[in-house]
């Protein structure tokens, strides 16, 4: 289900869609969980979570330079390194990141709050509960 | 026509804490919760934004440089009181202010701070940590910019009609002249303090304007389900044990003791309703027996009962007819395993339990293990809390038993190691004695307020049925030093 989440939060760039398309879908999920996430939890906090996905994601793809200047800017390597590679991989990639980013807030603050935050940010109607998290 | 303005009080949700603002929170106040860290001011605060929050009512709560949001939100989330489904939405919003704070620009942390209550509309605003501002504040030197701060954000909030808290860690509220006490409309105070190995938690009141709070120290727990305020003067608000209600005790019948024999000791019938009683004794001479059987026949006559059980739990009592009372429901127990209560604690649960059963009939035992379960900084003041406690319950209409343990002496006649005796109305005392070549035991009336009784020492002996007392023995004396002997001159007939 929380595969499903993140497929449906990628949506917009169909099965078919190119790796800008793919890496354009993956940073308007991230911008909108961040608009959620920044005002609850501080910029500070929203790099630290963003980079510690990276990390977690790292086996997916090669972990992007993060940029030290805003939290928008911080995802423009990542939309630069999805957009040159082969659709699957990028496609891989940004699920990767994503699941990796959702699995974390699930860890921290728990499954209720995450998916409301969720929901709000990627507009998914708001019923059932995350799974439980993967093993690392 | 009443042309003072009408404070309403808020209920603040948290347990006991609106019986010590004297009625619950002034609506558009501006508060500080204040107190050094790990006392509970952020749990407090979310608490109170919790049970008060609603989509009518919404909070908002600002997160500065202290406890991270984060961090925040992960262990809040464990208290019952947190509500997932109230965050981000129409009832409470948690904002990061942090990135303005550490610009040290207080026109910009103003400026955000009133668009965003512009836009959410609150009627609840947190400021957590107030202190991380006035740090901030400091640093850059801008302490009068900090000054001109709070006071504009006070006038701001009241006039937006929002009750407000701040947050903040100070070690003290009375040593620091500090401008932000000066304009708050209330100010609590958080503290912990350890003594020995344990520790205590307190609340004090520091400041609440227009409102009669009560004042001093009040000690509180913070459990899964949050803070619990036990207030030192606790108000019953008047309630009574339903089983009585409005019945003045002296019109009430006495309670039978569950011992005849000893009814016709204390005056005929048992122990006067309302009354308390001490029964002071060696290890084993029948205490909790007597206890017991003052349950019993209450049991008997569908009166319940109450024990506070200091001595073993309920599951270790080795007392069957105590058990089987339990379980039939006619005898609550109270919890006091914890080793750090407080008298307060101890009497909210007892009074909690006459007024939710309608107990008529409470039991103390004992008061030695009463003593070692208070956290030691309250066994200082134990015999003045023992006196509190027994007013409110004789107030609640209660009738109180407690056992004292007391050594066998035979040099001097006491009744109690706390100088309980005078707190009580009446007191029943056990001794063992030496009578040809054998351990005894005598138990006598020492004292029924206002009321005759026996003066008699009588020998007692506790079978399987419980305690059989036996007829008074004129012709021995000298009980009391232990070592009875045959009366000098034998009583006149009819005395």
């Amino acid at each position: 289900m929380r595969d499903d989440m993140i497929k449906q939060a990628l949506g917009e760039c169909g099965v078919d869609a190119d790796s800008p398309a793919i890496a354009r879908a993956t940073v308007e999920a991230l911008t909108r969980l961040l608009e959620q996430l920044k005002p609850l939890v501080g910029e500070l906090a929203w790099r630290a979570l963003y980079e510690r996905s990276l990390h977690l994601a790292r086996s997916s793809f090669i972990k992007p330079d993060v940029d030290k200047s805003s939290p928008e800017d911080l995802l423009t390597p990542l939309q630069q390194d999805l957009s040159t590679r082969p659709p699957a991989a990028a496609r891989a990639a940004a699920e990767a990141l994503l699941l990796a980013l959702a699995d974390l807030l699930v860890s921290l603050i728990g499954d209720p709050l995450t998916l409301r935050l969720v929901h709000k940010a990627w507009d998914m109607p708001a019923a059932g509960t995350l799974p439980q998290e993967k093993p690392q | 026509m009443n042309e003072k303005v009408v404070i309403r009080r808020l209920a603040t949700g948290v347990p006991g804490l609106d019986a010590l603002l004297g009625g619950g929170l002034a609506e558009f106040s501006f508060n500080i919760l204040a107190g050094p860290p790990g006392a509970g001011k952020t749990t407090l605060a979310h608490q109170i934004m919790f049970g008060l929050a609603n989509p009518e009512r919404r909070a908002l709560f600002f997160t500065v440089l202290g406890e991270p949001s984060l961090k925040m939100l992960r262990y809040q989330q464990q208290y019952g009181f947190f509500d997932t489904n109230k965050i981000n939405d129409d009832s409470i919003r948690f904002l990061n202010l942090g990135d303005e704070v550490l610009a040290g620009d207080f026109e910009s942390v103003l400026a955000r701070i009133v668009r965003e209550i512009e836009q959410f509309e609150p009627g609840l605003v947190f400021v957590d940590s107030f202190r991380s501002v006035v740090q901030a504040a400091e640093a850059s030197g801008q302490a009068t910019a900090l000054q001109h701060f709070v006071q504009q954000l006070a006038m701001y909030l009241t006039s937006w009609q929002a009750t407000t808290f701040l947050i903040g860690e100070y070690t003290s509220v009375d040593g620091e002249a500090n401008p932000v006490f000066t304009i708050a409309d209330g100010i609590l105070f958080l503290m912990q303090t350890l003594h020995r190995n344990s520790m205590v938690r307190k609340i004090q009141v520091a400041k609440m304007r227009g409102q009669a709070t009560i004042a001093g120290l009040h000690t509180f727990r913070i459990s899964d389900d949050g803070v619990q305020v036990f207030p030192r003067t606790l108000s019953t608000g008047g309630a009574k044990s339903a089983a009585i209600g409005d019945a003045k005790p002296s019109r009430r019948p006495p309670l039978s003791m569950g011992v005849p024999a000893l009814d016709e000791m204390m005056g005929g019938g048992g122990l006067p309703a309302g009354y308390s009683l001490l029964i002071a004794g060696p290890s084993g001479s029948g205490k909790s027996l007597l206890a017991t059987a003052f349950l019993v026949e209450g049991a008997r006559l569908g009166e319940k009962g109450v024990v506070a059980a200091f001595e073993k739990s309920p599951g270790q009592s080795h007392n069957p007819r105590l058990d089987d009372l339990v379980a039939a429901g006619h005898v609550g127990i109270v919890d006091t395993r914890a080793l750090d209560l407080s008298i307060d604690e101890t009497l909210f649960a007892l009074t909690e339990l006459i007024e939710r059963t309608g107990a008529t009939r409470v039991v103390i035992d004992s008061l030695s293990g009463f003593e070692l379960a208070l956290a030691p900084t309250f066994r200082e003041d134990f015999r003045e809390s023992l006196h509190r406690m027994v007013a409110v319950l004789t107030a609640m209409g209660a009738t109180v038993l407690m056992v004292s343990e007391l050594e066998d002496r035979y040099t001097d006649l006491r009744f109690s190691p706390y100088g309980a005796a005078f707190l009580t109305d009446a007191i029943i005392v056990q001794r063992y004695v030496e009578l040809q070549g054998e351990l005894k035991r005598v138990m006598a009336v020492v004292k029924v307020r206002n009321r005759g009784h026996s003066h008699a020492l009588r020998l007692y002996d506790i079978t399987d049925d419980g305690i059989a007392i036996g007829e008074p023995r004129h012709e021995i004396e000298a009980f009391l030093t232990g070592h009875p002997r045959p009366a000098a001159v034998l009583p006149i007939a009819g005395q």
